[in-house]
Formats: C-alpha cells, sequence, structure tokens
C-alpha cells in the first residue's frame, strides 16, 4: 500500500500542464547547464517507469534528493526540523488523549451538567480550526496577557516545550474534542451492556466496574480514533506551525511548494504518508491485545 | 425499510414541522444559521453594502460603527462586505468539493458493492491507499502541482473526501443489498443500475445527507486553513482564512475586529454545521 | 416461626410513563412472595408479566428511572431500604444471580478465570486461591479441564457450557439464595435438562435456595418445590408443584397446562388461551385474566379478588372455592 501511495506522489508531479520540466524550472533562469543538470537529477529522458525505480532506490538508501531552493540535501533539511516537529506533535499527543479521554469518561459517568458541558464544549472546539485556536490563543495569551512566548520554538528543553505550548494546544482540541465525544458515546453504550449488569449484582464496586468492564471494551473504539488523529496530527502541524512561526517540517513544506521545490515536497509527504501508516499499523497490533476475539490478519 | 414518503405539498409549515421533529430545536437553530451564512454569500453581491476590494485608507482599522457596522480592516475595506463575499470562496468551495466527492464516492460504492469481486477488491485497495493520506496533504500537493488558488485546491479536496464517503456508502450498500426487497426487486428482472438509482438511492438518502453535511465542516476547515497559508485564494479576494491572517497583523497592531469576525464566522458555520450532522445521522441510526 | 430466608411484602415496581407528564406505569403489583431456606420457587409468567423486574428487586438491581416500594426482606433485613455498602455485601456473598443469556452477560474482552474469580479477588482473596477455587467450581459443574478452561475466552465455549460457567461462579461466594432468570431459555433442549440437572445437584449439596424465573409452567413445577404463577403484575396462585400440577386453582394456570400438547394424544386444533398477556399498566379493573377467562362471570370485573389462603396455597380468584378441583390440568380433561 505504501507502493502505491508513494507511487501517487511521484506521479503527480507529472500531472503538471506543461509537463515537469517546466515546472521545475519554474521562474528561474533556464540557462542550458540547469536544465541540463535538473533534467539528470530527475532523469527526465528516461521512461517513467525507470525514474520512479531510480527514484524509490534513492529514498530507501537514504538519498531524497537535492533540494533546488536551498542546494543541500533533501535529507539533511528534513532531519534539522524533525525534532522540533516531533516535539509538537508528541506533546499535542498527549493533551488530546489526556484531555479528550478524560472529558469523555467524566461526561459519560457524572451525566447531568458535567455530561453536558463536555458535549456543547466539544461542538465548539471541533468546530474552531486549529489555526483560528492557535491565532486566538496568541492574542489573548501571549500577546495580551504576556505568558507564552509568540513565536519560534525556543531553546534548552525547558524553553522549547514552553515555546510549544501554545502550538500543541492549538494542535490538540480540536482533536481532543472530537475523542472526548467518542469516548462518551462509546462509554455510554458499554454501560448499557448485561456483563456490567452482571458485575452490578456481584458487588462489585462502581470504579471497579468502570475500570475492568467499561472502559476496557470501550478502548477499542477509542483507541482506533486516537491512532487515526495521531496519524494526521503530522499533517495538520504543518497549519499550526505557520501561525507561530515554527522551523517545523510544516513550513518546510509550505515553502517548498511555493517554490516548486519538487524533491522536498515528494519527500516531505512520503514522510507524512509513512506515519500515517505506521500508527495505524500499531493501532491494528493493539486491536489484537484488546479484543481477543480479533485474531491477526484476520477482520474482526 | 420504507422509502422516504412524500408529506404532501411542501408548505412553509410543512417543512418547518419537518425541520423541527428530525433536527429538534437546537439543530433548527443551527440549520437556520446555516442558511442564513450560505444565502448572504451568494446573494452578496446585491446585498453588500460596499464593494469589499475598495480600499479607503482614511477609515483603515476601525471599530464596528453606523458607517461600518463591522469595522474595517488594514486597507479600509468594509469587514462586513469582505465578509460577505469571502462566504463565496470558503462556504462555496467545500460545498462543491462536498457534492462531487459525494456523487463519486458513492457511484464507487455502489458500483464497488453491486459487483463484487475483483472490481470490489481494485475499487476497495483504492479507497485504502487514498485514506492513508491525510486530506490536507491532498490539497497541498494539489496546489504544488497546479500552483495556488481555490480551484487547486479544490481539485485536491475532491480527491481526498471521496474515499471517505466511499467507505461509508460501501458499507452501508452492502448491507442495504442484503436485505429481501433488493432480491425481490431484481427477481423482476431489473437492471442493476435500475435497481440502485430506484431503490438503493432513496433509501440511503438520509444516510447520504448526514454523511455529507457532516464532511461540509471539515472541507471548510481545509479550505480556510489552506488560505490562510496563502496557498489557497489569493488576496485580494476576500477569504475567510485570509481574513484571519491578515486579522492577526491587525490585532497586533491594536485592531482585533477582522480577526475575532472571520474566526466568529468560520466557528459558527461548523459548529452548526456539525449539530445539523449529528441530528440527522441520529435520524439514521434512530437514537 | 423460623426467620424466611425471603419475604417479599407488597413489591410495587413503576417505570415511568410514555409521555412527559403522565402517570408512572406499574409493571408489578403489590406482590407477595417468601421462599425458605435451601428450597427453590418456580416464578412463571409470560412476558410482561413482571416476573425479571420482581427477581432483580431482591438484589436491588433497577434500571435508571425504575422505582419500588414495598420491603424484601433477605434474612430479616430489607434490601430496598439498604444502604449501597450494605447492598454491595449482599450481592457479593449471600445472594447470587444466574441470567438468560451468557454470552450477553459475560464480559467477551476478558478470559473465563477472570469472569470466575473476579468476585473472590474483590473480597480479597488472593489470586491463586481464587483460581483453585475456580477450578474446584467448574468440577462441580461438570467442567474437568477446569485449568484449560480459565484461560480460554468466553467466544470460544458452547452456550451451554457458558450457562454452566456462569452458575459455577454464582456459587463462588458460597450464597445462600440463587436467583436464577431463565437460565435455560437460550439454549437448546438436550442442554436445558443438563443444566437444570446440574443446578439441582448443586442445591442439594450446599442446601441453597433458589428462585427459578421462567415462562415455562412444565419446566418449573417440574424442577421446583413450589411454584407461583404471575400475570399482569400479579400473583394469581402459588402452590406445592406436584399439586399445582394435578389440581390447578386459577384458571389461568389451568390454561396454561392444558395448552401442553399432549405426546399420546392426536390433537386437531392446540388448545390457547384467547387475547395475549398484558402488563400490570395495561390490566382492567376488577379481575386481571377476567378478559381472557373461560370461566369469568359478571362479578369478576366488579372489584380485583384477593389472594386467598387453603392451606398452604395461594389464589387470586373470585370462583376459587366454586372451581376448586374442576379446574382441568391436561388436555384431556381434570380428571385426566
Amino acid at each position: 500500500m505504501l507502493v502505491v501511495a508513494s507511487l501517487l506522489v511521484y506521479g503527480s508531479l507529472y500531472l503538471t500542464p506543461g509537463g515537469p520540466l517546466s515546472f521545475l524550472v519554474g521562474n528561474r533562469s533556464a540557462s542550458p547547464e540547469v536544465i541540463a543538470s535538473i533534467t539528470a537529477q530527475y532523469h527526465l529522458d528516461d521512461p517513467f517507469v525507470v525514474r520512479y525505480f531510480a527514484w524509490m532506490s534513492d529514498v530507501l538508501h537514504g538519498d531524497l534528493g537535492r533540494s533546488l531552493v536551498y542546494r543541500e540535501a533533501v535529507t539533511d533539511l528534513i532531519a534539522s526540523r524533525l525534532l522540533t516537529t516531533f516535539l509538537l506533535v508528541s506533546y499535542a499527543t498527549a493533551l488530546i488523549i489526556v484531555v479528550g479521554v478524560g472529558a469523555g469518561v467524566v461526561s459519560a459517568i457524572r451525566g447531568g451538567w458535567a455530561g453536558r458541558l463536555v458535549s456543547t464544549g466539544s461542538i465548539l472546539f471541533l468546530a474552531t480550526p486549529a489555526f483560528v485556536l492557535g491565532v486566538v490563543l496568541i492574542l489573548v495569551f501571549a500577546n495580551g496577557l504576556g505568558w507564552f512566548p509568540v513565536f519560534g520554538p525556543g531553546e534548552g528543553v525547558i524553553g522549547r516545550l514552553w515555546h510549544l505550548t501554545l502550538p500543541a494546544i492549538a494542535l490538540a482540541m480540536a482533536s481532543a474534542a472530537y475523542l472526548a465525544r467518542i469516548t462518551r458515546s462509546a462509554m455510554v453504550g458499554e454501560l448499557g451492556r448485561e456483563h456490567v449488569e452482571t458485575a452490578v449484582s456481584r458487588g462489585i464496586s462502581q470504579r471497579s466496574i468502570i475500570r475492568r468492564h467499561v472502559l476496557r471494551n470501550a478502548s477499542i473504539p477509542i483507541v482506533t480514533v486516537i491512532g487515526l488523529t495521531i496519524g494526521g496530527l503530522v499533517a495538520a502541524s504543518v497549519v499550526v506551525e505557520n501561525v507561530f512561526a515554527l522551523d517545523g517540517l510544516g513550513s518546510l513544506l509550505v515553502r517548498a511548494i511555493l517554490q516548486r521545490d519538487f524533491a522536498v515536497v515528494q519527500a516531505v509527504v512520503l514522510l507524512l504518508v509513512i506515519v500515517f501508516v505506521v500508527v495505524n499499523l500499531i493501532v491494528d497490533l493493539l486491536y489484537t491485545v484488546l479484543d481477543p476475539r480479533i485474531s491477526l490478519g484476520g477482520d474482526s | 425499510m420504507t422509502a422516504v414518503a412524500e408529506a404532501g405539498a411542501p408548505t412553509g409549515r410543512n417543512v418547518a414541522s419537518r425541520a423541527l421533529t428530525v433536527l429538534g430545536v437546537g439543530g433548527t437553530v443551527a440549520l437556520v444559521i446555516l442558511v442564513v451564512m450560505l444565502l448572504s454569500a451568494v446573494l452578496a453581491p446585491w446585498l453588500a453594502p460596499y464593494d469589499p476590494n475598495y480600499p479607503d485608507l482614511m477609515a483603515s482599522l476601525q471599530g464596528p460603527s453606523a458607517a461600518h457596522p463591522l469595522g474595517t480592516d488594514a486597507l479600509g475595506r468594509d469587514l462586513l462586505s469582505r465578509l460577505m463575499f469571502g462566504g463565496r470562496t470558503t462556504l462555496l468551495g467545500p460545498l462543491l468539493v462536498i457534492v462531487v466527492s459525494t456523487f463519486v464516492g458513492c457511484c464507487l460504492a455502489f458500483t464497488a458493492s453491486w459487483r463484487g469481486g475483483l472490481t470490489d477488491a481494485v475499487i476497495s485497495r483504492l479507497i485504502e491507499v487514498l485514506f492513508s493520506i491525510p486530506s490536507i496533504v491532498f490539497a497541498l500537493v494539489a496546489v504544488a502541482v497546479l500552483g495556488v488558488g481555490l480551484l487547486p485546491v479544490v481539485a485536491g479536496l475532491i480527491i481526498a473526501y471521496t474515499p471517505y464517503v466511499a467507505r461509508v456508502m460501501r458499507g452501508a450498500a452492502l448491507r442495504e443489498r442484503r436485505l429481501p426487497y433488493i432480491s425481490a426487486v431484481w427477481i423482476q428482472g431489473r437492471s442493476g443500475i435500475s435497481i440502485t438509482a430506484r431503490q438503493l438511492v432513496p433509501n440511503l438518502r438520509p444516510l447520504i445527507v448526514a454523511q455529507a453535511v457532516s464532511a461540509l465542516g471539515f472541507a471548510v476547515v481545509d479550505v480556510a486553513a489552506v488560505s490562510f497559508l496563502g496557498l489557497g485564494v489569493q488576496p485580494p479576494t476576500p477569504d475567510w482564512g485570509l481574513m484571519v491572517k491578515s486579522g492577526l497583523d491587525s490585532a497586533l497592531r491594536g485592531q482585533p475586529t477582522e480577526v475575532i469576525v472571520a474566526s466568529l464566522a468560520i466557528v459558527l458555520f461548523v459548529g452548526a454545521v456539525t449539530v445539523v450532522g449529528d441530528r440527522l445521522g441520529r435520524g439514521v441510526t434512530g437514537r | 416461626m423460623t426467620l424466611r430466608l425471603l419475604s417479599i411484602h407488597t413489591l410495587t415496581i413503576t417505570v415511568p410513563a410514555t409521555e412527559p407528564k403522565g402517570p408512572r406505569r406499574t409493571v408489578v403489583d403489590r406482590v407477595d412472595l417468601h421462599v425458605e431456606r435451601g428450597e427453590s420457587l418456580g416464578l412463571v409468567g409470560e412476558s410482561g408479566s413482571g416476573k425479571s423486574m420482581t427477581a432483580r428487586a431482591v438484589l436491588g438491581l433497577f434500571a435508571p428511572g425504575v422505582e419500588a416500594t414495598g420491603r424484601i426482606e433477605f434474612d430479616g433485613v430489607d434490601v430496598l431500604a439498604m444502604r449501597q455498602p450494605e447492598l454491595q455485601r449482599v450481592r457479593a456473598s449471600r445472594i447470587a444471580m444466574v441470567f438468560q443469556d451468557p454470552r450477553a452477560h459475560i464480559n467477551p474482552v476478558r478470559s473465563v478465570g477472570d469472569f470466575m474469580t473476579e468476585g473472590m479477588r474483590d473480597s480479597g482473596v488472593s489470586r491463586v486461591e481464587a483460581g483453585r477455587r475456580a477450578i474446584a467450581l467448574l468440577a462441580e459443574v461438570g467442567i474437568d479441564d477446569g485449568e484449560r478452561r480459565l484461560a480460554q475466552f468466553p467466544h470460544e465455549l458452547s452456550g451451554g457450557l457458558l450457562q454452566r460457567v456462569m452458575i459455577a461462579a454464582a456459587l463462588a461466594m458460597q450464597p445462600d439464595l440463587l436467583l436464577a432468570d431463565e437460565p435455560t431459555t437460550a439454549l437448546d433442549v438436550t442442554t436445558q435438562s443438563e443444566v437444570m440437572t446440574i443446578l439441582a445437584e448443586v442445591r442439594r449439596e450446599r442446601g441453597l435456595a433458589m428462585l427459578f424465573i421462567t415462562h415455562d409452567l412444565e419446566l418449573a413445577a417440574a424442577t421446583c418445590d413450589r411454584t407461583a404463577v404471575m400475570y399482569a403484575g400479579r400473583i394469581m396462585e402459588v402452590q406445592r408443584s406436584t399439586s399445582l400440577q394435578q389440581a390447578p386453582l386459577h384458571p389461568y394456570t389451568s390454561g396454561l397446562l392444558v395448552s401442553r400438547p399432549d405426546i399420546d394424544l392426536v390433537q386437531r386444533r392446540l388448545q390457547v388461551i384467547p387475547g395475549r398477556s398484558v402488563a400490570a399498566f395495561e390490566a382492567p379493573s376488577g379481575c386481571a385474566f377476567e378478559p381472557r377467562c373461560s370461566y369469568a362471570q359478571a362479578d369478576c370485573r366488579a372489584g380485583e379478588p384477593e389472594l386467598v389462603l387453603l392451606g398452604s396455597a395461594e389464589v387470586r380468584c373470585g370462583r376459587v372455592d366454586e372451581l376448586r378441583g374442576t379446574l382441568p390440568h391436561a388436555v384431556g380433561g381434570p380428571d385426566a
């Protein structure tokens, strides 16, 4: 499946009107030497299949090509920005799980006003795109109250985390809201099941029941959503990085698109896809642990 | 399984009461909000008080006033007018995405579920692959290939959303196909296309609509986000995503009106769409 | 007189109204029942008669919105008045319940061993000891490879096996009373008799009392010491099972007995009780069974008959004295 995805990514270059060559040259001056080097780098004289395999083998050897704009190896470009993106996504993931599952569980158990609060709150946050939330956070907390720095990734571990707090919140809230709703409905669904009645009839404490029967059984849909969310988080971070002027993969991608630096675009997009696939693979593996009815390689 | 029945001529009262039963009070209010916003976008050329692109540097960065109910932006352009015109790209673009992706997705899903076998396998693989790529990426790649602007973004998102629709509808179609009434019509000798059009679609319509409405919210967010990045709609064309961006600059200079107005518009629309989509979805599952 | 193990007095259970401002609906109407130590009472009724709710009420198991009044005295203490901690103690070690559909009532993602030992571990028994006891319990219900079974998951076991597991688990904390809510309804007939045999053995060995809920009058009368018949949320008849089968005192009981086809007799049409059963809140004033009763008279509509004591039996029928001894218990008639 990865193969097909990479094929698509690679192939889309050739969809440009006017042919890939003119696209790659773009607005730059087109001296014969430049054209020749581009042609050589992208194997534009060879048939498509050959080109594709050449690219793939380069990738597998760790060579993602050279950036036309920066004149560096793409691999280096990515590596230097990986840390910021990684920290941001991890930070946001932690927030999503803690806030999302927490709010969902609380609202499912308490019901009443807590349930309604979480319901309305989650619709509100679901409707707020990450970039809007980011902007609001900047204006209120950074600019207005001065609690957090406005732009930049910061230095040192603590400094970085400090700088990344607002971006992480902006990135996390919409997904947290979605997760809260899913968690809540999954838990409410489980609370009504017969095996819960059995546990109650045995005098088991409410807390134990929630933990061992309700939450455990509800975890399957919850984990699914967490997996899908994380998989898409790296891509979503593109926007947030732009808002907060962070030098992660996102800003690299955006600039590469604007400047038609296609090797970079291809590499970053490929990376995004790989992350998504890997995360979902992990989720699939988790299923087999969580639900003994599911066996590896089969559908439940 | 009953097909959706027509409850007589759609008079005003009829429609209203149908809406209230299906959507509930909250849902109906949300629907009204949606309709108002969409109408003002469509009718902007006639409803807007000012030309959205007309700069009036004397009146720049003003708050709400009698002359400009929502204030002005950094170039002195009336925000209310820009908001209304902005709806055209921010709302109508995603609408196009949803309409096309729903149509294509349904076609793919019905073909796959009806034909089964190799066709189904191929289409399902395709869906899975496309699924593994986040929607923003499609939009970005489309922009990379076709250049900046609204159309590339729309094109990219159409490709991104089609697999979602196809997946849901394929599952639903497969379930529906097993029901006896389909076999009954099949035995009568009707063709696959006829059955799909006349039986399957009307019965799955509530699901299709609920699904599409929910997806509309995501599409709006995606389009606005790409515009915010500067890769979608280009200035000076008004667009809510762009307005949030320029509004940020204005706010940092002390005038928060633009960013507040644009942000609220987005949140309000997506929120209303989510509520309506929710209620419709509930109607489908019958909870 | 020794204290009865279970004594239900005037139990009335209501559920929320269908309309927002409407009256609550009664599903169990002033029920009186008792179970002595070590005896088994069968509670028979059609769906909607309120029998399941009555059983659940003994454990204080109420769905949201359900309310109950009356007294349920277990070993002298009113269950309905208990606070949560005390109720949990009773549920954990004094009364146990076996449910109808074991697949739905056992958590599918946890192992059989986990299900069996949960109650014990919650009470402080060590994991190892609990496992040991679980294996012994499984052996008691006829499952010999207990160790292997403990590691398995519910979906790997057949329905009959799973129900035995449920019974074994119910015995884990040595309860005094077993509530069985249609334990064999979801099983095929052969498995049904196996499970019933196990229940009888287990009860005998432990001197366990049982309240057995079922819609199958024949099953209840064949396996329980006494049988109670419920209709429209009310008790219609309670008798020793042997005499109930020979000489029913209530037209409804008679109707149920007569509608069983006889394997030796050729019947052109099966006997049925005309009409359909109703819940308490749908019942007419006067005798609830009157609309369907072949012995009904004008007086039967006038007022609801009282529960009358006849020796050790109880009957709720206005014409009990006249009809006594004349009601058929089989297709052939009262003397068949």
